[in-house]
């Protein structure tokens, strides 16, 4: 087949699209090498990636080094270093540990490795100052060999390595006792070990491959960005999910064609569409809104339609039989003493927090206290889909922008009352909740998460911006401004005190409604489907049925909370609130805490909105008698990078507690006590028998 | 199981009967962002708010003042609110904007200070790219600064800040949170976004360019828009210079992390010779070095609208050579200008760099001490604001920009309706770049066209010294 027959511009626009598809394909086979030697779908590449890359930079262009040390400096020390330390102090407990929890533990390191990284090298972004690669003169020289479309040198060299790798790795599993033991401690360590391999030293040399692949794609992507800057390897490393998913996690040539060919594909879209749109006007809406979520929906595409990805199971180990069933709430174990003990200190505690917020809050601290409460309202959303369903969703942020925007548009167009609009928004939210999970119900663990992630992202390049979503034009004179609602003689608008005691009043309601679902028949069958969902169907439970409910339910409150932080702030300010990474945020934060009761929601709620100026700000220290603003000790206020550091620290911490910290904290501070009421029972209870 | 979901239920009931009963805070109250007040200011200024050159009232003149937030007999404080941590494009914001605050207050303290008073920076808050709203309540509950500064990307916390009737100076690049609020001072006052301005013609005339393409991000509506009002304005006087639009490209994916390898290839199939843009500066160097790689770099001049940052165009090399860029000021190149004299002189001596933020902190800073000063020596927020209102009807920031009136320009004027709320000129100045630096291309730094008058018309070279 000639080039004549097939066409210059199609050549040329797979030409075109081969240095984007080669980042792809470098991000992709960096997933899929993670995962098979380590079961982890690791978020946290872009951010390794990112660390080395910037090494480079600084080591190149600040310090002034030569290309090799440069690049053994950043790729062959600092990646594996990276790379063992997380094996060591997080991921070789969790080798048997869930995907999901896995998961979730990535995402947090995906933030706080950079920030940590930045914090310690002192490197800050300048705008311009474009990375070099690792070829001299790798972005002026260019070769042509076709005629049609010339590569630069590092284009070159991302090419190469990535066809090199994707055949040397291939080999490597296929042809090597090591690649061979590295997949066997994957599956079952214990099965391993019992063949005489030290899964530890084989999971840590995997670690180091695996990071030094990150390194070295991230120096070799780097020239791509003018700017170094980490959010853009996140965001690349989101777009190349499409390739992992082609390689199903587990096939490096997969993951490599699935790289090239949505690069392939977006450069051929780009060539053609607009052309045929020209001369076929109907075309031009999915030009303007396929343009720039292509990424998103071939990778939603491929989740929903792609059999084999249904078929695709979690690395788990045999030997561990099902998941035993989530350990007793804390709550549910405790003496009925403890229970009233309890219930007292926090009725005084929050009548404390109530007070000192209603009566000497200042309009700040009214306002932190009103984005606690909103927040938890939101978070109760997290509580239903993943604590109770067990089930990981990345969009319940595009559920809440929905009653965001439902409030706006409603009130802008009809100027209904904003709380009516912030039901209707619920509504429209568990509506599109319920569609959601149609497509996606056969999809299980991170898989689940990916396509949910998908959809966020979609939402979020498409969806927001139609003008009965986002307001379009209008919005370009007022933002998409939302009131404060009057109910009677009370305006919310004019006083924030009232709001905040609407918001306390509305996350009542929806906290008793989600312990009522708990206790209910959905609740039970969400966890009997969590615990075994063989065993839940055999007693005429339908997965689907329970699981749509769960996803409508969980999107109707947080499409309320969603529209209650619009009413809060008095605009929706879809990308502080609602993006998709400040609901990975969301997330990370309530599991790490507890997913499964109201009290952890709240205390993620508080957390998420009080913590930094409580803590990083030292306004703790200004409540005390001593202390006030001007004496604050020199390290307050805390530098912003340290509350991402903590925060992935706080998702470390889940590996260790998968019931979320705060229950295992709730657990062991009360253990001694319950033990001591419960003793005592047994011995008034025998007392009496003895006398007898 | 009934119960629980008749609870359930029951609670839906209760909350959607209350929702139905209730109506919108603000639906029957006045406009809350008008806080202008009727305090009579004292006589000054000769109408252009220029009065540095003409003092009319004594700057010395001190008076004790009682209950003023940030106002002490030694000093007058104000609040600085400004994005350093995550910028997610890397350029200098708070630091550069926080710089040209200060010098330009070095320079009015070496004078005396305003009212017998030294003028300060009391508070710099970083908004970390969403905290400014808990910033901006941070600042109102203080209440310990007299008027507040901002620099941001995403300035949530605008809305606040004028209903607490804090006069505000900020760099203007956001409309709608500029928008029908009266205490807000964006630099070049609220700007309008869908008016078809005549610059990119002009452009295009200079550049002898005839084909032009416009671009914006998909994701952003500004951007959007922007590009559409682009190629208007080319259709608007096409008749008049030749110039045609080949395509508008709204639907850009942010950061063209794809690249943009077809639509260039399109570019050079469709004759393309000028690219009106509506993206930030790593974008522009994206396309300019898949300009250069397809063989199009020369044929193609492109207008910036973000790039005006010398450090960045520094890097660049030559890369955007023959390129435009519009900075919102005198661009520095005009060193004879009194007021960059001024600026490089204090900038230097406070240590720091040359930037677009520093000149708008500059700028800023300027129109808040002229605003206080013709307030008079017993000021308060709603009589600064009312002095600028009022009597700054021709405010050209002593010639560092084109006349600006806030008797009515704190709404956004639209392409139907220009005068009622815009500026009366409608004026660009105009840079090229070459070999990593910038050139002027007139000896005036300004090039204006009146707003009454919207035929096709050359600029008048204006300067407002």
């Amino acid at each position: 087949m000639t080039l004549a027959l097939i066409g210059e511009d199609f050549v040329r626009a797979l030409l075109q699209g081969t240095p984007p598809g080669t980042v792809y394909a470098l991000i992709g086979l960096g997933f899929v090498l993670t995962y098979k030697t380590s079961g982890v779908f690791n978020l946290a590449f872009g951010a390794q990636a990112y660390i080395s890359a910037a090494m480079f930079f600084k080591a190149r262009q600040e310090w002034g080094w030569g290309i090799v040390p440069a690049v053994v400096l950043s790729v062959f020390v600092i990646a594996p270093a990276i790379g063992l330390t997380l094996e060591r102090l997080i991921f070789r407990n969790l080798r048997t540990a869930s995907a999901v929890s896995k998961l979730v533990i990535a995402i947090g390191l995906s933030v706080a490795l950079p920030a940590l990284f930045e914090l310690i090298a002192d490197y800050k972004p300048v705008a311009g100052r474009t990375p070099t690669g690792i070829v001299p003169d790798g972005s002026s020289v260019f070769y042509d060999p076709t005629g049609v479309y010339p590569f630069s040198r590092d284009e070159l060299a991302q090419i190469i390595v990535a066809g090199v790798g994707v055949i040397l790795l291939g080999a490597m599993f296929r042809f090597t006792s090591m690649g061979l033991a590295m997949r066997g401690v994957v599956e079952s360590p214990r099965m391993t070990e019992l063949a005489g391999i030290p899964a530890d030293r084989v999971s840590a040399l995997a670690w180091a491959i695996s990071s030094i692949f990150a390194g070295m794609a991230g120096v070799l992507i780097a020239p791509r960005l003018n700017t170094l800057i980490s959010n853009d390897f996140f965001t690349l490393m989101v777009l190349a999910m499409a390739a992992a998913a082609v390689g199903r996690l587990v096939s490096l040539p997969g993951a490599f064609f699935g790289g090239m060919g949505l690069g392939w594909f977006i450069a051929v879209f780009n060539t053609y569409l607009p052309r045929w749109a020209d001369d076929h006007t109907w075309l031009e809406p999915f030009k303007d809104n396929l343009t720039p979520s292509l990424p998103f929906v071939v990778l939603f595409g491929i989740l929903v339609f792609w059999p084999a990805i249904r078929r695709a199971v979690d690395a788990a180990d045999p030997l561990s039989g099902v998941d035993p069933p989530p350990p007793a709430l804390a709550a549910t174990t405790r003496h009925p003493l403890l229970t009233l003990q309890t219930r007292i200190f926090g009725v005084c505690f929050l009548g404390l927090v109530g007070w000192l917020g209603f009566t000497q809050a200042d309009v700040r601290w009214i306002a932190l206290l009103s984005t606690a409460t909103v927040l938890s309202i939101i978070y109760l959303s997290i509580t239903v889909i993943t604590g109770f369903a067990g089930q990981i969703s990345l969009c319940q942020g595009a559920f809440a922008a929905i009653g965001a925007f439902t409030v706006f548009q409603l009130v802008d167009r009809y100027d209904m009352s904003a709380l009516t609009a912030a039901l209707i928004g619920a509504a429209i939210a568990a509506v599109v909740g319920a569609i959601v999970a149609l497509p996606v119900l056969k999809l299980g663990g991170v898989w689940l998460a990916i396509a949910t992630l998908a959809f966020a992202f979609f939402f979020d390049a498409v969806i927001v911006k139609f003008s009965w979503v986002g307001g379009g034009e209008s919005a370009l004179f007022s933002g998409t401004q939302v009131p404060r609602p009057v109910i009677g003689p009370f305006d919310f608008g004019e006083s924030d005190r009232a709001f905040l005691a609407l918001a306390v009043i509305v996350l009542v309601i929806v906290s008793v409604a989600v312990i009522q679902l708990r206790e209910g028949t959905i609740g039970q069958s969400l966890r009997a489907l969590r615990s075994s969902e063989v065993a839940a169907e055999s007693i005429g439970i339908s997965p689907a049925r329970a699981r749509i409910v769960a996803f409508a339910v969980s999107a109707f409150i947080a499409g309320l909370g969603g529209a209650f932080l619009a009413m809060l702030e008095g605009d929706v300010n879809y990308p502080k609130n609602f993006s998709p990474v400040a609901a990975m945020f969301w997330l990370v934060l309530v599991v790490s805490l507890s997913a499964r009761t109201v009290e952890g929601a709240i205390q993620a709620g508080a957390a998420f909105a009080l913590f930094s100026p409580v803590i990083l700000e030292g306004s703790f220290l200004e409540w005390l008698p001593y202390f006030n603003e001007d004496n604050l000790p020199g390290i307050f206020p805390i530098s912003a990078k340290w509350r991402f550091v903590l925060f992935g620290l706080t998702a470390i911490q889940f590996a260790r507690h998968p019931e979320g910290m705060l229950e295992f904290g709730k657990r062991r501070a009360t253990q001694k006590r319950n033990d001591r009421y419960y003793a005592r029972d047994a011995e008034r209870a025998a007392a009496p028998e003895a006398a007898t | 199981m009934h119960r629980k979901l008749s609870t359930v239920l029951a609670l839906l009931l209760a909350f959607s009967l209350l929702a139905a009963a209730c109506g919108n805070s603000g639906d029957t109250a006045t406009d809350a962002t008008t806080t202008t007040t009727t305090t009579t200011a004292a006589p000054v200024g000769d109408g252009d708010g220029n009065v540095v050159d003409e003092p009319v009232v004594d700057r010395n003149t001190f008076v004790a003042l009682e209950g003023v937030p940030g106002v002490s007999d030694e000093s007058i404080a104000v609040a600085v609110l400004g994005l350093r941590e995550n910028n997610p494009l890397g350029t200098c914001i708070l630091d550069c904007y926080l710089t040209g605050i200060e010098a330009y207050f070095d320079y009015e303290n070496s004078l005396g200070g305003v009212f017998g008073r030294q003028l300060e920076v009391g508070t710099a808050l970083d908004d970390e790219l969403f905290l400014h709203q808990d910033r901006a309540l941070q600042i109102i509950a203080d209440e310990d600064t007299l008027v507040t500064f901002g620099a941001t990307l995403n300035p949530g916390g605008y809305g606040d800040l004028n209903d607490a009737g804090i006069p505000t100076f900020n760099w203007g690049i956001q409309a709608p949170q500029n928008n029908e609020r009266f205490n807000m001072f964006p630099h070049q006052g609220v700007f309008c976004v869908d008016c078809k301005g005549r610059a990119l013609p002009y452009m295009m005339s200079l550049a002898e360019a005839t084909t032009a393409v416009t671009l914006g991000y998909g994701v952003s509506p500004e951007s959007q828009t922007c590009a559409n009002t682009l190629a208007a304005a080319v259709d608007e006087y096409s008749g008049d210079l030749g110039i045609e639009v080949a395509k508008v490209y709204d639907d850009l994916e942010f950061g063209l992390n794809n690249g943009i390898a077809p639509q260039v290839t399109e570019w050079g199939d469709l004759g393309v010779d000028f690219v009106g843009t509506c993206l930030d500066l790593n974008g522009m160097k994206t396309i300019a070095e898949e300009l250069q790689r397809q063989g199009l770099r020369d044929q193609i001049t492109m207008w910036h609208p973000n790039t005006y940052d010398a450090g960045f165009v520094a890097e660049a090399g030559s890369l955007f050579d023959g390129d435009f860029v519009a900075p919102q000021f005198v661009p520095f190149e005009f060193t004879d200008h009194p007021q960059i004299q001024l600026y490089n002189e204090w900038v230097g001596a406070h240590g720091g760099q040359t930037a677009e933020q520093t000149m708008v902190g500059w700028m800023n800073a300027m129109l808040f001490v002229e605003g206080l000063i013709a307030t008079g020596p017993e000021f308060d927020r709603p009589s600064i604001v009312d002095a600028i209102n009022t009597e700054f009807t021709a405010y050209t920031y002593n010639g560092l920009n084109f006349p600006l009136d806030w008797s009515r320009q704190h709404v956004a004027p639209t392409d139907d309706d220009r005068l009622t709320h815009g500026a009366t000129l409608e004026c660009v100045a105009l840079m090229r770049m070459l070999d990593g630096a910038f050139e002027k291309i007139n000896d005036d730094p300004w090039q204006c066209w009146p707003q009454d008058d919207l035929s096709w018309q050359d600029p008048t070279p204006s300067t407002f010294e």
